[in-house]
């Protein structure tokens, strides 16, 4: 594992999530902890770039826990999801764990329940490293093909990754058809070997099923072997060697104490925003835009000298909006961080994204 | 005397305006309801500040960015406003 693990943690409770933020970073695994204090934060966050892991609480208001996992499976099916709640109640369990998470626990309270808590996030988290399927964990759908060829059994697999359910069917050993969604034969097969982690089951041959797949099993799982390979080396699998595009620079600049989003927009040219991790990057876009443009008309009017920066704070978070050129940079920023730090952080980020 | 003219070149210097220095608060209409700015500062630049900053709140709403303090920093001038019931209170602060 080359990259650092990075673990999301979504509550509306910010002393909470300080004290995760506080209680993993200290795990063997170093990983890099960032919060969100809303639904929609998160999925932003989630969009903006992978993560190995996402806990989250139930109970939050405008987006509850239950729809950010709802969203999450259709999304970011390969995400491992721990739920940490205060409700035990076994109904809420039972629909969690039919939104496919990993793993219900409830809010440490005593020092024996953080060190639980905190094992089971590690474990985990290593775990994400292995992959493999529930049923056969830590077992590849490679070897699990590979096993069941070299067996010569006669069997359908059958493989589900999230909202998605894939099937493999063989008969004394040979690969004879496989089906995902709208794929089938080849393509399905090339996509389902693709999953890292999900459930798995092995259903009762279906003798009578038409061949579809012509390929030898070994020559379809080296040509898959490759193609993964290739997503691994981070390339676009099937163009020779060409780099699939990198996460966005503005990831980076997240990085910085409090920043809850960025955004880069253009002025004159709203459309056209870079973002990360923000919720309405549309609205955003235009308003950055429109603001920095009207208050450097008001500057020039006022001959009040070149605009530098807006700082403005509100109930739900802090925005900076600097400019450099045509290009206007927006950063949002938590709840509760005075305008003095907001400014501090604002010039360093500035700095960083000039240079 | 020519040469002494070319030098002191009065005509040409150009004129230093004093930025202004003080508050305002405006209501949600953009009218004016009290200032402790200089009458040198016409009311036209007070009414354009007072109308930029809710603008400025007011899109921010529509943008689900709710704000009701602003901060603007140029390299001659801040302004800070803050929203309150019924309006906005905004100050002016030269930095030279």
């Amino acid at each position: 594992m080359g990259s650092q693990h990075k673990i999301l943690i979504l509550d509306d409770d910010s002393s909470f999530l300080e004290l995760c933020r506080e209680l993993l970073s200290t795990l063997p695994v170093q990983p890099e902890i960032r919060t969100a204090s809303s639904g929609a934060h998160a999925i932003a966050l989630l969009e903006a770039e992978p993560y190995s892991l996402l806990l989250t609480d139930l109970r939050m208001p405008n987006m509850d826990g239950f729809q950010v996992l709802a969203i999450v499976r259709r999304r970011f099916p390969s995400l491992r999801t721990v739920v940490m709640t205060g409700v035990a109640e076994d109904a809420y369990r039972t629909r969690a764990y039919a939104l496919g998470i990993d793993l219900f626990l409830e809010k440490p309270k005593t020092t024996q329940e953080i060190k639980m808590f905190v094992d089971c996030v590690e474990s985990l988290v290593v775990r994400e490293d292995q992959g493999g399927f529930r049923g056969v964990q830590n077992k590849t759908i490679t070897d699990i093909v590979q096993m069941e060829s070299l067996s010569q059994s006669s069997v359908t697999l059958k493989f589900t990754n999230g909202p998605f359910v894939g099937k493999i069917w063989l008969l004394n050993g040979d690969l004879i058809d496989a089906e995902m969604g709208d794929l089938q034969g080849d393509d399905a097969f090339k996509k389902v070997i693709s999953w890292k982690s999900g459930t798995f089951e092995s259903l009762p041959a279906e003798p009578g099923r038409e061949r579809r797949i012509m390929n030898s099993v070994q020559g379809l799982l080296l040509d898959s072997a490759q193609m993964l390979d290739e997503m691994a080396a981070g390339e676009v699998p099937g163009s020779g060697g060409a780099k699939a595009q990198s996460v966005s620079p503005l990831a980076a600049l997240a990085r910085n104490p409090g920043v809850e989003f960025l955004l880069t927009v253009p002025l004159g040219k709203a459309k056209e925003f870079e973002h990360y991790g923000c919720e309405n990057p549309d609205k955003t876009a235009l308003w950055a835009a429109s603001t920095v443009e009207r208050f450097n008309q008001l500057g020039d009017k006022l001959k009040a000298g070149t605009f530098q920066q807006i700082v403005a704070s509100g109930s739900q978070r802090g925005v900076g909006l600097s400019a450099k050129g045509e290009k206007v940079l927006c950063v949002g920023f938590q709840r509760g961080r005075t305008t003095a730090q907001i400014l501090e952080t604002l010039k360093a980020i500035t700095a960083q994204w000039v240079s | 005397m020519g040469l002494l003219d070319f030098f002191s070149g009065k005509k040409d210097a150009p004129l230093l305006e004093r930025l202004p220095s003080g508050s305002f608060t405006v209501d949600r209409e953009g009218n004016v309801l009290t200032s402790t700015l200089p009458r040198s500062v016409p009311e036209a630049s007070v009414r354009e500040i007072g109308r930029t900053v809710m603008d400025a709140m007011s899109s921010a709403r529509d943008a689900n960015l709710p704000l009701g303090e602003f901060t603007i920093h140029y390299s001659g001038l801040r302004i800070t406003a803050r929203e309150q019931r019924g309006g906005v209170m905004i100050f002016l602060a030269p930095l030279h």
